[in-house]
């Protein structure tokens, strides 16, 4: 049957190729994409949020709509003319689709994203001038690293400020107080004792840490480790997307290698691997675990689920007299460069952060810490969630936080959660591991 | 999406023109019918515009360094080199390939046994019950179907409480976590879903089979299992090549599935091309590469399915 | 019948762990949706007492209305169209002597096996040029365009089956090619319209990953893409989750319930003319 291909007359078939095959060198004539839009320059700026009726378009990710609103309502008690219109898309779809929303003809006026290509393809205003009026830059300069970019968008944590936000994450690890106790531990001040309380905790009978080994949780004590071995700078500039910088360092290769010499030593829960950020603080609430590194956000659930019983600290330094850092990223509100109302939208952005109710919204509905200038109010708290609030404050004043690792680039997370995956059970070993991330890294950032 | 639903079976061939269903009109003979081809303009407007013309552009996008924004610079052949030498990306057509045993050749196979079971009780209730049921995950959303499975696989879901339950314990494990569980786990979700498609396809097969060739061969003494061999399954060969092309699609173009239940891992064990392409096209924002692993993607469902296709024609 | 008992009775054994199969993963999912809402379900528990509250909360938090609105929507414009665009189409392609009808046919088909990532990119890129990316047509025209090849295979195949004689007496009558269309062949094509119909409803009514890129509102986008509202950056709620699946596929159970013997009795009808 070789006159046919696939039942069709050859003749047909070799006619259709050929057709395709011309349109295919018509295409291909130019480049796809458009040129470069013009840098958005800082432009003139005010506080002036006009004494029009205007509508303020914010796009946040589905869970935080309804804090949102909520500071909307306060920001047009403040300023009646001002309406707030608050949208809400999946957390994955709005850093996905960031930078095709942001260039399209319907922009909002905030939106909430990372920001990824957005910096290098003119997307963003940059905030410097709200920054200066606001007096934004006289605060703790620590908590707008990670919003820091350069202009093109290769370096975070230098250049100009693109991104803030009504509250801030922290890592920190939880600890159960009623096992600390029936193990005759305190709280440990040194990376030495946190490691003797994991094995006491195990010869109880309890696992030592839990933590969501299936989206990536593995990474928070792995950078403390390496943090904690080699200095917080190699590690910064790495975050940072600094070119040179490298994670294939003795630091990181000792820190993966204490991961898995604490999975061989079972000190982490069972099955760690099929944990994720829903279930892993269920597991730690029933209570038959020590420690669970996690973040501040975990905290109002873990609050209302284990009480008194539980507490919170930094990841401990190798030392008491190290300082204790913890990583931190601002739940980064973005003003697009396309925005209609850009000075309405700084104006809130300034109000989020310094209100004291809007802090206090920040604390009861996003579970996060407020940023602010050195001596803002903290506002009310109790328990856990107190905790977290002291930790952040101090923190930030040492300026002790850095960038998670999975933030060096757009798309590090996809591949530091399956290698983490592969690390906790054995299957890849710590110079493997290090050399897979920074090879990753310098794809990435075209090194 | 839509082509892991597609039915195209050949209605009603008894005649003879059984070969290609298509009928044969001498072409070199009488005037061509260009009248014909205006009833196929508007279809082929829209299918040349929405379908052909982005696979064109596609195949452009497969040749830059595109972060689908910005400029793009001219890449030549590199994002297809990175295909075969990136070790992710080419895991993923070996995923895909694991997956065809479950996604088509098992539903295929049960749908075998289930329309040869239905045809038995055909008037019965447990027929008309056995084929309604089997075709509701059809109904779903494949992101439900995944959901929905997520939670049945998860360490305290479904199964391992039923394993529990009966005295398996030991055996209890995260499906989609486990290193060694996690691909025929999401295998496993495919062929819940396709069973009913398959079985209902094949009982419309089933159904065009001569009845009296039944008696025949129970007459002669034939059990169960001759009579399926002999009778069911030569003349089921069209619906059987059928179900296993639409099928075989279906896995080697999954996404919502895995999308929504394991999204690559653990580690890369559930990694399949099309996560890989919507990774790369949107999460990395290399629209390039993406496109390179589209096109590579489509070639590769070509090479499968047409010799699959050549077994329906030869009768 | 001559099937032996004992064959008759693992007949049934069989079908039934197959219908179990499927229908078991639903239950559990039921099972779970009436537990307590800010509950993670540890295991295989029966629920007790029944929190169908769950499902109001979850018809809330998901906007279910106005995303079933909005596939209705969108199913209201494409089905029809779509339809409407293969039946012509098949027709026309199943006359004879057509120029290049082969070429055609073929070049149908051959979309059968574009999976829809090798689209997405592209198509994204031409609704923008269109301007049309907040609109629901920016989903509703590339669907319209994907479903062509398996509805101008599905009425073409069709068409081409129906029996001689009776077009030829059409023909001698002097009947016109659309005449012919409207009086003969269309009454003929019920089933296979409307297994056509059935097919399109899920499809479109299923949609997801195209709604998610094409679309930026996720108010304008289908009811499977009600599913990520559960699924937040820290957790997800797995027993609203479990209530806002089964209420997003419950119009289209209901609906197959209804009509089942249309469903799979238009797919079985094969041979039936």
């Amino acid at each position: 049957m070789d006159r046919f291909i696939a039942g069709i007359p050859r003749r047909s078939a070799l006619t259709g190729l050929g057709a395709v095959a011309a349109a295919l060198v018509l295409a291909a004539c130019s480049a796809p994409g458009g040129s470069a839009s013009a840098a958005a320059t800082s432009g003139p700026v005010s506080t002036d949020v006009g004494s029009g009726k205007i509508t303020l378009s914010i796009l946040v990710d589905t869970p935080g709509v309804a804090g949102t609103e909520k500071l909307g309502a306060l920001f047009t008690q403040k300023y009646p003319n001002v309406t707030i219109k608050v949208s809400g898309d999946e957390f994955t779809n709005l850093i996905s689709n960031a930078s095709r929303t942001l260039s399209s003809g319907t922009v909002p006026d905030i939106t909430r994203t990372s920001l990824g290509v957005l910096v290098k393809d003119n997307l963003l205003q940059p905030l410097d001038g709200y920054a200066k009026l606001y007096g934004w830059d006289r605060w703790p300069a620590s908590q707008f690293a990670s919003s820091r970019s350069n202009a093109k968008g290769s370096e975070r944590g230098t250049g100009s400020l693109y991104a803030v936000g009504n509250g801030y994450g922290l890592t920190g690890v939880y600890y159960n107080k009623k096992i600390l106790k029936k193990i005759g531990a305190s709280v440990p001040a040194t990376l030495a004792d946190f490691e003797k309380s994991m094995a006491k905790a195990k010869s109880a009978g309890y696992a030592g840490i839990v933590t969501n080994g299936k989206d990536g949780g593995v990474a928070y004590p792995l950078q403390n480790l390496a943090i904690d071995y080699g200095g917080v700078a190699a590690i910064s500039d790495w975050t940072n997307g600094k070119a040179g910088a490298s994670v294939k360092t003795p630091a990181m290769i000792k820190a993966a290698q204490t991961i898995q010499d604490w999975s061989d030593a079972g000190y982490l829960v069972s099955g760690v691997n099929s944990l994720d950020t829903t279930s892993a603080p269920a597991e730690f609430a029933k209570g038959k675990s020590l420690f669970y590194t996690s973040g501040n956000w975990q905290a109002p659930s873990l609050q209302k689920s284990m009480g008194s019983d539980v507490g919170f600290m930094l990841f401990p330094a190798q030392s008491a007299s190290q300082p204790q850092y913890a990583m931190s990223a601002s739940e980064s509100l973005v003003i697009p460069a396309k925005a209609e109302h850009k000075d309405a939208a700084a104006a809130f952005l300034n109000f989020i952060q310094t209100d004291s109710r809007a802090r206090q919204i920040t604390v009861d509905d996003f579970g996060l810490a407020p940023g602010g200038a050195a001596g803002a109010e903290t506002p009310d708290a109790v328990g856990v969630v107190k905790d977290t609030l002291t930790a952040f404050a101090a923190a930030v004043k040492k300026d002790a936080v850095v960038d998670f690792l999975g933030n060096s680039t757009t798309s590090m997370s996809l591949t530091l959660i399956p290698q983490t995956q592969l690390l906790v059970t054995g299957k890849t070993t710590p110079a493997a591991f290090a050399a897979k991330l920074q090879s990753e890294y310098a794809n990435q950032t075209g090194q | 999406m839509a082509i892991t639903d597609a039915v195209p079976s050949r209605a009603g061939q008894s005649g003879p023109d059984e070969r290609s269903g298509i009928r044969r009109y001498p072409s070199r003979r009488g005037r061509a019918n260009w009248a014909a081809l205006l009833w196929v303009l508007p279809a082929l407007i829209a299918y040349g515009t929405f379908e052909l013309y982005p696979l064109v552009q596609t195949i452009r996008f497969s040749f830059y360094d595109w972060d689908g924004v910005g400029p793009a610079t001219w890449a030549g052949l590199d994002n297809y080199a990175g295909v075969f030498t990136n070790s992710e990306q080419f895991a993923s057509i070996e995923h895909a390939f694991i997956l065809i045993i479950f996604f088509s050749v098992l539903p295929v196979a049960l749908g075998l046994v289930a329309a040869s079971i239905i045809r038995e009780a055909r008037a019965g209730v447990l027929g008309t019950l056995g084929r309604v049921v089997l075709f509701i995950p059809q109904v779903l959303p494949l992101a439900a179907a995944g959901i929905i499975w997520t939670w049945i696989y998860a360490k305290d879901g479904l199964i391992n409480g039923f394993l529990t339950a009966i005295g398996l314990g030991k055996l209890a494990t995260d499906w989609l976590a486990n290193f060694s569980t996690a691909l025929p786990a999401v295998g496993l979700i495919g062929c819940w879903v396709s069973l009913g498609f398959c079985t209902v396809l094949l009982l419309s097969g089933i159904s065009k089979i001569d009845p009296t060739l039944y008696e025949a061969v129970r007459l002669d003494g034939a059990g169960r299992y001759q009579e399926f061999r002999a009778v069911t399954l030569p003349g089921l060969r069209r619906e059987i090549v059928v179900a296993a092309s639409v099928t075989v699609i279906a896995a080697l173009s999954s996404f919502d599935v895995i999308y929504v239940a394991t999204n690559g891992g653990p580690g890369y064990q559930t990694i399949v091309p099309g996560l890989e392409i919507y990774h790369l096209t949107f999460t990395s924002q290399q629209v390039g590469a993406g496109s390179a692993l589209a096109v590579l993607l489509t070639l590769l469902i070509l090479v499968v399915i047409l010799p699959l296709q050549r077994l329906a024609r030869e009768s | 019948m001559r099937i032996p008992r004992r064959e008759q009775t693992t007949n049934v054994l069989i079908l039934l762990t197959l219908m179990m199969f499927t229908l078991v993963p639903l239950l559990g999912v039921l099972s779970t949706a009436l537990q307590p809402a800010d509950r993670v379900p540890t295991g295989f528990d029966a629920p007790w007492p029944l929190h169908w509250e769950n499902f109001s909360e979850a018809w809330r938090i998901a906007n279910v209305l106005p995303l079933m609105w909005s596939s209705t929507v969108i199913v209201l414009a494409v089905v029809p169209t779509a339809i409407v665009l293969a039946t012509l189409a098949g027709f026309g392609l199943a006359q004879p002597r057509v120029p290049g009808g082969r070429f055609l046919s073929m070049l149908f088909i051959a979309g059968l096996t574009i999976p829809a990532e090798a689209l997405i990119s592209p198509l994204y890129y031409q609704m923008q040029s269109f301007g049309l990316l907040n609109n629901r047509l920016a989903i509703i025209l590339p669907l319209i365009g994907l479903y062509m090849p398996f509805g101008v295979f599905w009425m073409r195949t069709h068409f081409a089956a129906t029996p001689v004689e009776l077009i030829e007496a059409a023909r001698l009558d002097g009947a016109s090619p659309a005449r012919i269309f409207w009086s003969v062949q269309l009454p003929l094509a019920r089933s296979a319209l409307s297994a056509l119909m059935i097919l399109f409803f899920l499809w479109t009514w299923n949609q997801f990953l195209l709604a998610l890129v094409l679309v930026n509102d996720p108010l304008k986008r289908t009811v499977a893409g009600a599913l990520g509202a559960f699924q937040g950056q820290y957790s997800t709620n797995i027993v609203l989750l479990c209530a806002g699946s089964l209420l997003i596929i419950a119009p289209s159970l209901l609906i197959f319930f209804v009509f089942q013997r249309q469903f799979i009795g238009a797919l079985l009808q094969g041979s039936d003319r």
